[in-house]
């Protein structure tokens, strides 16, 4: 098991990790979301000690990732570009990884690499979404049991998106391994996470499965008999979404029974609950504009 | 897990430079020499067609000088002699040159691509990352030495002049060993600026500091006490006893390197002996100071100030304040030297100016050139 206690950081003054605590079982993916400058990056590069924080730990089972660092053969860490092996030729980088992790298996990789097509080629050459799968394939040729994923799908078309994801569930069907995964590509987050890790300023807002992220929040569709009322308008407590004439779509942080007795009150000819994606869920606690996304 | 798997993700690094060292070493150990023994023949088959005008140089009974007698020390006219043969300063040079690059490649150009965090995200701790940064630019050094010294001996033993080194194969076995140290120590000052300089050139100016800052503040105080007290000789003679001190000798390459007489090397056994003493052993001393501190901030030094000039930030005051008073010592000496005698209210001024243009120049080197943090 993988524990992360009471883990805090400060960089330049500002407090950049806040006393985050959580623990990755097996099996699991883990969606770490937040706006940019939330921490999540930061998180990251902890856990696998490159960055030492100020207070706190990083445990994998009893032991500290930061004092024994063999430990980091089963905790792998994949950032957001492939920038660090860009020298290397596809072969050359998987020599390397099967020299530092006695587990790696070529031949998962080189499946990997013949399913999508790719050359044995400087890695500086590839295309985005080929840097991508080589990165992820190396770490996942190397069969540990934690990964941790910045940002794999960034900047990313539609069908190498596709093609990570799939690498992704396969290896924690196949593997149990546990994956945490950090992105702002939400809508394909809420497909494959177990988990929602919400980083705001450094802290951890809220760990919740998305059905219960569901339970907590609610999206609503409200057709009124007269104008949308005012009162609804310039209620704090929930963010609208969109008015058009009598119809309001707006999402509530928390469901309340005094929203519901609010709602009620203006005798509305329709009130309909919209399903909640991982993105509302996002804007609605985390406050975020659509344009962050 | 074998720790060679460090030994090749650095090799891939910095095989290019290594290379490069290795043959430039071997050019600059030989080539100087051969040169050098071509220079020797013109001036000696020069005296020898033209013996009457250098009579004066070699006496009148010297009318057809043979080759050992056109060296030797008894006459005035000097036409070189070993230590001139041994291509001393080049050698070092080159070692300076390279140390610096392949220290800054090996440390700096890391922390400017993601192969840093790449590095240390690895299965290994940061005392087994240096070292191993070490080991492979120490190897390039080692290795260009070991082929390029036995290869200066043999151009040198199979020349005419071969009978140069008659006696004194010990000495310049030592002289191509204290060039290898000095190229050691030289590297391994470099990479310890490379554990808190932020990224290669950063890290490039701080090894250029650091080799200059020991004797550079010696001579600023030195100026500054002449500025303003115009005691030349008190000045001096102090400023001499710190320059020859095994202090400074132990703690600064280059006043260790000023330090060595090889020109009375050869002959006089006390310079020999003080070469064999305190230079071969404070530049081991200075290998084993500055690799343990290099190792030490390496471990310690907060990873996420990567591509920032000086990576403690919580040190910066500390180098504000050096930077400030050095460039202001200059700024004084510079402009209370533009008189003379030297003046001492010019040196105040020039102090001022000094201390304000590096005030400034701290600020946005320190303060603003630092790269924004994905957090």
């Amino acid at each position: 098991m993988l524990t992360v206690q009471q883990l805090s950081k400060k960089i330049d003054r500002q407090q950049v990790l806040d006393d985050i605590d959580f623990t990755v079982g097996a099996g699991e993916i883990i969606a770490l979301v937040g706006r940019n400058g939330a921490g999540k990056t930061t998180l990251l590069r902890t856990m696998v000690g490159i960055i030492r924080p100020d207070t706190g730990d990083v445990r994998y089972g009893p032991s500290s990732i930061f004092e024994k660092a063999e430990l980091k053969r089963d905790v792998i860490f994949v950032p957001d570009s492939a920038d660090a092996l860009k020298h290397y030729t596809v072969n050359e980088a998987a020599a390397l990884y099967e020299s530092i992790y006695p587990t790696f298996n070529r031949s998962t990789f080189r499946e990997t690499l013949t399913r999508y097509n790719i050359d044995n080629k400087k890695i500086r050459q590839l295309s985005k979404g080929q840097k991508a799968m080589v990165t992820l394939s190396l770490a996942f040729a190397v069969q540990a049991k934690y990964y941790l994923l910045d940002e794999p799908t960034d900047g990313l078309d539609v069908v190498a998106k596709s093609d990570v994801l799939k690498l992704m569930i396969a290896q924690v069907e196949v593997r149990n391994c546990s994956i945490i995964v950090s992105s702002h590509q939400l809508h394909e987050l809420e497909r494959i996470a177990d988990r929602i890790i919400m980083i705001e300023k450094g802290r951890v807002k809220a760990i919740m499965s998305l059905e219960e992220a569901r339970e907590t929040s609610v999206k609503l569709q409200v057709v009124f008999n007269d104008q949308v009322p005012v009162e609804l308008l310039e209620r704090k407590d929930i963010d609208i979404i969109n008015v058009t004439g009598r119809v309001a779509l707006f999402m509530a942080k928390e469901r309340t029974k005094e929203l519901d007795t609010f709602v009620d009150a203006h005798d509305p000819m329709l009130v309909e609950e919209i399903p909640m994606s991982l993105e509302d869920i996002f804007r609605v606690q985390l406050g975020g504009e659509a344009s962050v996304f | 897990m074998s720790f060679k798997v460090l030994l090749k993700k650095d090799w891939k690094q910095v095989s290019l430079l290594w290379m490069l060292l290795v043959f430039l070493g071997i050019v600059a150990h030989t080539l100087p020499v051969w040169t050098q023994i071509q220079s020797f023949d013109e001036q000696v088959r020069e005296i020898q067609e033209n013996p009457a005008d250098y009579a004066e140089w070699y006496g009148d009974n010297v009318t057809n000088p043979s080759l050992e007698e056109l060296f030797s020390p008894e006459y005035s006219y000097f036409i070189g002699d070993l230590q001139t043969l041994i291509p001393y300063g080049g050698v070092i040079f080159l070692y300076i040159i390279f140390g610096f690059l392949m220290a800054s490649v090996l440390i700096g150009s890391e922390r400017n691509s993601q192969m840093s965090d790449f590095a240390m995200s690895l299965p290994f701790n940061r005392n087994q990352l240096y070292i191993s940064k070490w080991l492979i630019g120490v190897s390039g050094i080692v290795v260009s030495s070991l082929l390029g010294s036995p290869l200066m001996l043999w151009v040198i033993q199979t020349s005419r002049y071969s009978f140069l080194m008659e006696g004194h194969a010990l000495q310049v076995a030592g002289l191509a060993g204290f060039m290898l140290l000095t190229g050691i120590a030289v590297f391994s000052l470099a990479l310890w600026m490379g554990s808190f300089g932020g990224e290669a050139v950063s890290q490039v100016l701080w090894s250029v500091v650091a080799l200059l800052f020991p004797v550079g503040i010696l001579l600023l105080i030195q100026g500054s006490i002449y500025s303003i007290t115009q005691n030349t000789a008190g000045v001096y003679d102090l400023f001499e006893r710190a320059m020859e001190s095994v202090f400074l000798r132990l703690i600064s390459p280059l006043a260790n390197l000023l330090n060595v007489d090889t020109f009375n090397m050869f002959t006089d056994d006390t310079v020999w002996e003080n070469f064999m003493t305190v230079a071969i052993i404070s530049s081991l001393g200075f290998i084993v100071l500055s690799f343990g501190i290099g190792l030490w901030t390496f471990n310690r030094v907060p990873q996420e100030n990567n591509g920032r000039f000086f990576m403690f930030t919580n040190w910066l005051w500390l180098v504000h304040v050096i930077m400030v008073i050095c460039f202001a010592m200059l700024g004084g000496i510079v402009l209370a030297n533009l008189s003379y005698p030297t003046n001492s209210i010019l040196y105040f001024v020039g102090f001022a100016i000094g201390g304000f243009l590096a005030h400034l120049l701290a600020k946005r080197l320190l303060y603003r050139f630092n790269l924004r943090l994905k957090v």
